[in-house]
């Protein structure tokens, strides 16, 4: 009787949980009309902030597997002094508010403060530039990448590594045909979720880079100053491509692990 | 061929200690201990993986204590293979030639070495999709591959269910006297040991106790501790009584007919001279016991029974003398040894 009581209680909580989380996805998902696309068409501004959006994210992402991947690799095979405290760095950023990470990133990137004007001398600007949506985005969202690598590496035992250089090997070889294949899939994880986690980003955004603008931020913009009627089609638009997009890395993602097994 | 002078090295909470040895071109060597006493540490040594604390590591009269782990010349097979599970097997086997340029010309060795080990048909094969047995040739393969004069085995075996193992065991050793290499293997399992060595090296806390032939090892331990590990039945620490020439221990009494001149014999009863019988009979043997079967253990060559005298002692019995005898658990039995069944160690 208790295990019958359990099983209910689990599986409602699992439903209503499905259900919250998937009614206002539905919802949008469910508004798209014809109305709707001839809007988005005919508004050539809002294609080109999704579009923006979507490449500023992408751009981030690279960054992010240049330097997440050697990052995590680093975390995992190495110990050194304070090792602990940077990985608690890695971690901060997804711990504060995201307005509060713009203001530190402007305080630090902005054209009068140190960092800002370092870049000025090669020509990156951060404020109200590509490259500040993009910092954004890398600053809020390089820790998923960094912890998913950071678990594939801690899954490839070392013995490969050994192996691998035991028959002749340099490790540079060994990192890029073993270790990488075999952390892949997390690492792919990382990717797909640091991309997400970018397209979403609203508050670093809007502080460090308000134009040009970027979907999250043109909804806002768009509900503050004309209401729900008009930041609505964009934020469909946002879903949908959202999940295509999603849906295709998760499969590719699947191809890849089924391959692997 | 390989010499290791003094190794010193600590990792974490375990150390090994001064380890010495000299290992001749075409030798197997089996490093025999119990699990955690430092095996696979030496290995890992020899192959450049940890770096000692102090000591030197000569192959071919070759200092290679600094070398890197790929310039070290040295092929190992680990327990757990590893195998690279996203390559093939032909992948796998073929690494070595992918990575060495100097072994580019070698495809020849690879035709023989797959033929060699009767992998042929395995070539297309994932990793994932092979046997025990099947993975233990392919890592032996793609280590072979290399050509190296020196190949380290750690507890190759060990994953493997009995059956295979041993059918991997007699084909490995086969594979082995064909291709007249150096090895050490290091393994926890007396008879493995037993069956390939020609020469043992006994290991206990990271310290090598005693080294020398199998046979010179299996009949004369140095000390209990490696009497313990080679022979694993019937070792009594008992106490020597010199007027009436017996060893005592718990009301358990051996007789033995040499002399001894210490207070103390680690004595050993040889588990396949003890003969059994349900009556008592007349016997010229001194040592005669009756006792209870605590427990038997069915082998293929028949059974390994605990008789309690007082002690517990094994008794090897063939399958005729199990039917014979009727052995069952709980029957009182007797049984007799001579004094030349009893061995003392150390």
């Amino acid at each position: 009787m208790k295990d019958k009581i359990f099983k209910i209680v689990l599986f409602s909580l699992f439903i209503t949980i499905l259900f919250l989380i998937s009614a206002p996805i539905m919802k949008m998902l469910l508004s798209l009309s014809p109305e709707l696309i001839k809007y988005i068409t005919e508004n050539k501004e809002i294609l080109n902030s999704i579009f923006f959006t979507f490449k500023s994210s992408l751009f981030a992402t690279l960054a992010g597997v240049i330097f997440g991947v050697p990052t995590a690799y680093i975390l995992t095979r190495y110990n050194f002094p304070f090792k602990n405290i940077i990985e608690s760095l890695i971690d901060i950023p997804v711990m504060f508010p995201h307005s509060a990470a713009g203001i530190a990133l402007l305080s630090i990137y902005g054209s009068r403060f140190f960092l800002g004007k370092v870049f000025k001398t090669i020509g990156i600007e951060f404020v109200d530039s590509m490259y500040g949506v993009m910092l954004g985005m890398f600053f809020v969202s390089f820790t998923y990448l960094a912890n998913s690598a950071k678990e594939g590496f801690k899954k490839v035992d070392e013995h490969y590594e050994y192996v691998s250089m035991n028959l002749g090997a340099s490790k540079f070889y060994t990192f890029r045909k073993i270790v990488l294949p075999l952390a892949f899939s997390d690492i792919f994880t990382g990717i797909i979720m640091m991309w997400a986690r970018g397209l979403s980003e609203f508050g670093a955004v809007v502080i460090l880079a308000y134009h040009p603008m970027t979907a999250p931020v043109m909804i806002y913009e768009k509900f503050t100053s004309f209401g729900l009627k008009y930041s609505k089609p964009i934020a469909v638009v946002m879903i949908y491509f959202s999940l295509i997009i999603f849906a295709v890395l998760r499969y590719l993602q699947y191809r890849y692990k089924k391959k692997g097994n | 061929m390989l010499e290791l002078r003094n190794l010193n090295l600590t990792k974490g909470n375990f150390s090994l200690k001064s380890i010495n040895l000299d290992i001749a071109k075409g030798e197997h060597w089996v490093i025999l201990g119990p699990t955690g006493s430092g095996k696979t540490l030496i290995l890992e040594s020899i192959i450049g993986i940890n770096s000692l604390d102090s000591g030197e590591i000569y192959l071919k009269k070759n200092k290679i204590t600094k070398k890197e782990i790929n310039q070290r010349a040295i092929s190992i097979v680990y327990q757990d293979l590893y195998l690279f599970p996203h390559l093939t097997v032909r992948e796998n086997i073929l690494y070595p030639l992918k990575v060495n340029k100097k072994l580019k010309d070698k495809k020849d060795e690879f035709e023989k070495i797959i033929n060699l080990l009767q992998i042929e048909h395995l070539m297309e094969r994932d990793i994932s999709n092979l046997s025990g047995g099947e993975k233990q040739r392919v890592a032996l393969a793609r280590a072979l591959m290399l050509d190296n004069d020196l190949l380290l085995l750690d507890e190759p075996f060990s994953a493997l269910d009995s059956i295979t193992k041993w059918n991997i065991i007699y084909k490995t050793v086969e594979i082995f006297n064909k291709l007249n290499k150096t090895i050490i293997h290091v393994t926890h399992d007396i008879e493995e040991a037993l069956y390939m060595a020609d020469k043992l090296a006994i290991i206990s806390d990271g310290k090598i106790i005693q080294t020398g032939g199998v046979k010179e090892i299996f009949y004369n331990p140095k000390n209990e501790k490696v009497a313990k590990l080679i022979k694993k039945d019937n070792l009594f620490k008992m106490k020597w009584d010199s007027e009436n020439n017996v060893f005592f221990k718990n009301g358990f009494e051996i007789f033995y007919e040499e002399d001894f001149n210490h207070d103390y014999g680690l004595v050993h009863i040889s588990p396949s001279n003890i003969v059994l019988s349900n009556k008592k009979i007349k016997t010229s043997a001194r040592n005669v016991y009756t006792g209870k079967i605590q427990k038997v253990i069915y082998k293929n060559f028949g059974a390994k029974i605990f008789v309690d005298i007082g002690v517990s002692l094994a008794v090897y019995i063939t399958r005729d003398s199990l039917n014979d005898l009727n052995i069952k658990e709980n029957k009182k039995i007797n049984l007799f040894f001579k004094t030349t069944a009893v061995e003392i160690m150390g």
